[in-house]
């Protein structure tokens, strides 16, 4: 398994201002209530990522209740919403609209090209590093249409198609040869490579998610996520107070450990797990100039307040090292 | 379903037999080691003193983990009787004991022949290998290499720091692999220049070999193998024309090479990041190295394909390469009297 330290990877956060962002927990907290009726939905009774029925109840957001598997440390919320609520909030909330078309269009920013231009150069690498297939290439719920239109212009797959489940109404992507409306219709072992950018947070059935992952690639075929993780820094540190817990969106927040078992149970050898995030201090220093009420531990406050930008990039640099950022990013392989 | 057999059962045999054990084409036959090792009773076969008694058992394959002195008489036996044979490196002694092998190898066409250069099968130097040779950094410019341990209690008195049994010291045991590496990189080396000494040890055979060396394609490679290195150090530096590949550490047994990683760089002349470019970093936790080695044989003994990494040829090269570097160093040849 490898775990990669870098100073240029990206994530969904970094690319959007903080004013934005502002703006979408204002929506989301006004949109939320009437969307999703407290404890509605099914009750998720084990961990998503380990099955473990052992959990403790950690706090309430937005209405959501969270819960830590006392096995592998992931956080789940501990009810499902309905298909339908799901499906109202995403067609109609302002939210989600919001997020959608304000932090997109981000992304059309040439610094954003740059840092799209290395994931793709991600895949590519380890789509030859793993000697998989380059017959087919799936992107779920296709986010970022610069990476997708970067990787189907450098022709190196046969085939590149999008998958967006929730988002149908949205505009073909752009490079795309087809745009494919349910992975159920998708032929069993045609798919050489899928990728997944911070997604599996959202899925409220990662099981069956994975398993028709699992089905659809061919032999040796590679998956590629990026999530949230709970065992990095910032969300370790700031836990209830995290911007990067937010229900509907972030309801499986895995963990290291939780997704090791995850992927191994379902059939994946692990290639690559890395935690290449750039930002957890930032964060935490954030969070603590906008709310001084957060406690941190005094050492944090003390590295944050005394320390020097040196200091900042050994930090860093330990927390890539060890798998202990936030941001994830996992290479898988069928097995 | 091959039928194999490990002769010579120290640390580097029980490895082979876990492997054999854990690899579905294979099942061990018998062991053969002269000494009675603890741990042959676990793999529930039988046990041999001598090695005409396992390869009286008709093997498939043969599996020579013994010291260096034993090496090519064992193979060569082996490979008469009918085996395919997979031996531990050196190839030899010496270079007339590669070519001794290589001799029976090429009276049995039919059988393969497999040296254990594992390291050519780790994660971090074949992606560095990818890389290098994928065009995107360039020509590879120069190859820089440190592989050194430090030696312990008792290190005098190992059969690899005895010159009879060995044929050589540090470059010849540990070295070796750093320099197939840097074959790998650049090929072969024909202009060399060296330092072979006893830097500490009081041993008859090398414990530091400092060499410089250059191909026709005016690459140069500079290697130290050490047996004074007193922390444990594996370090490849591949440095091309756009940037730099860096190997640092290596997942070994011992686990005393630090963490096997390999360093990723482009060159840049931005002013705010000249002389010190972003590196990327890959750090690879898991050793497939030795699978990997073994798949490899095995396939080629089945499909009846060339041995790609670690044949015959390739271990000639090499063993001409440390017989050139010790060569090299006049004060050391007339030292050893290794004139002939």
């Amino acid at each position: 398994m490898k775990n990669v330290v870098t100073i240029d990877e990206i994530r969904e956060m970094e690319l959007v201002s903080s004013d934005s962002f502002k703006e979408y927990i204002k929506l989301l907290a006004s949109d939320l209530p009437s969307y999703f009726k407290e404890n509605e939905g099914k009750k998720q009774e084990c961990c998503p990522a380990c099955d473990s029925p052992n959990y403790v109840d950690q706090f309430k957001k937005l209405g959501f209740q969270y819960r830590i598997c006392e096995n592998c440390g992931t956080l789940f919320v501990s009810h499902k919403p309905t298909d339908e609520a799901l499906q109202d909030y995403y067609s109609n909330s302002q939210s989600c609209r919001f997020y959608y078309e304000s932090f997109i269009s981000k992304f059309e920013e040439g610094r954003s090209k740059k840092l799209f231009l290395k994931r793709c150069d991600w895949i590519l690498d380890s789509v030859i590093e793993c000697d998989a297939s380059k017959n087919s290439y799936l992107d779920i719920r296709t986010k970022y249409p610069i990476l997708f239109q970067s990787i189907a212009e450098t022709n190196f797959f046969k085939k590149v198609s999008s998958y967006r489940p929730i988002f149908g109404d949205l505009k073909k992507a752009p490079g795309s040869n087809e745009v494919v409306e349910s992975l159920k219709d998708i032929e069993s072992s045609s798919i050489s490579v899928i990728s997944a950018f911070e997604f599996l947070d959202n899925i409220f059935t990662p099981d069956l998610f994975i398993k028709n992952i699992h089905r659809i690639l061919s032999d040796k075929g590679l998956f590629f996520l990026t999530t949230r993780c709970i065992s990095g820094f910032d969300m370790q540190v700031l836990w209830e107070n995290s911007n990067s817990i937010l229900p509907p969106e972030h309801i499986n927040i895995f963990s290291i450990e939780g997704l090791i078992q995850f992927f191994e149970k379902n059939s994946f050898e692990i290639k690559e797990l890395s935690t290449p995030g750039q930002l957890d201090l930032d964060i935490v220093a954030n969070a603590m100039k906008q709310h001084p009420e957060i406690q941190v531990p005094k050492f944090i406050e003390y590295l944050i307040k005394n320390r020097e930008e040196s200091a900042y990039l050994s930090f860093k640099e330990f927390l890539q090292k060890n798998r202990l950022s936030s941001h994830t990013r996992i290479v898988v392989q069928k097995i | 379903m091959y039928k194999a057999v490990i002769i010579g059962f120290g640390k580097i045999g029980k490895l082979r037999a876990r492997l054999i054990d854990s690899n579905e084409n294979m099942t061990l036959d018998s062991i053969c080691d002269i000494s009675h090792v603890p741990d042959m009773e676990r793999y529930r076969c039988p046990v041999f003193k001598d090695y005409r008694e396992v390869l009286k058992r008709a093997p498939d394959i043969v599996f020579v983990c013994t010291s260096n002195d034993l090496l090519a008489k064992v193979v060569i036996e082996a490979l008469d009787c009918g085996c395919h044979v997979f031996s531990e490196k050196p190839p030899g002694r010496n270079v007339a004991e590669t070519k001794a092998m290589i001799d029976a190898e090429n009276r049995n066409p039919e059988l393969k022949l497999k040296f254990g250069f594992n390291h050519r099968y780790h994660d971090s130097v074949m992606q560095a290998h990818r890389l290098a040779t994928g065009g995107r950094f360039g020509k590879i410019l120069s190859v820089r290499g440190v592989y050194g341990k430090s030696g312990g209690v008792g290190f005098e008195k190992e059969w690899r720091n005895q010159r009879r049994f060995s044929g050589g010291g540090i470059l010849l045991d540990q070295g070796i692999h750093m320099l197939d590496l840097m074959m790998l990189f650049c090929g072969n080396f024909t202009e060399i220049k060296s330092f072979v000494d006893n830097l500490h040890w009081n041993i008859d055979v090398e414990d530091n070999t400092f060499a410089l060396m250059r191909n026709e394609e005016n690459q140069i490679g500079m290697i130290l193998s050490s047996a004074t290195q007193w922390k444990h150090t594996f370090n490849l530096e591949i440095i091309l024309e756009d940037g730099y590949l860096a190997l640092r550490g290596i997942l070994s047994g011992s686990m005393t090479y630090g963490k096997e990683s390999l360093v990723i760089a482009r060159k840049t002349y931005d002013p705010k990041s000249i002389g010190n470019p972003h590196e990327e970093t890959y750090y690879y936790d898991i050793d497939n190295s030795w699978e990997r080695e073994i798949s490899e044989f095995i396939e080629c003994i089945t499909l009846n394909k060339a041995i790609k990494i670690g044949n015959s040829q390739d271990a000639l090269k090499v063993m001409e390469l440390v017989r050139r570097i010790y060569a090299s160093d006049n004060h050391w040849v007339e030292k050893h009297d290794l004139i002939n």
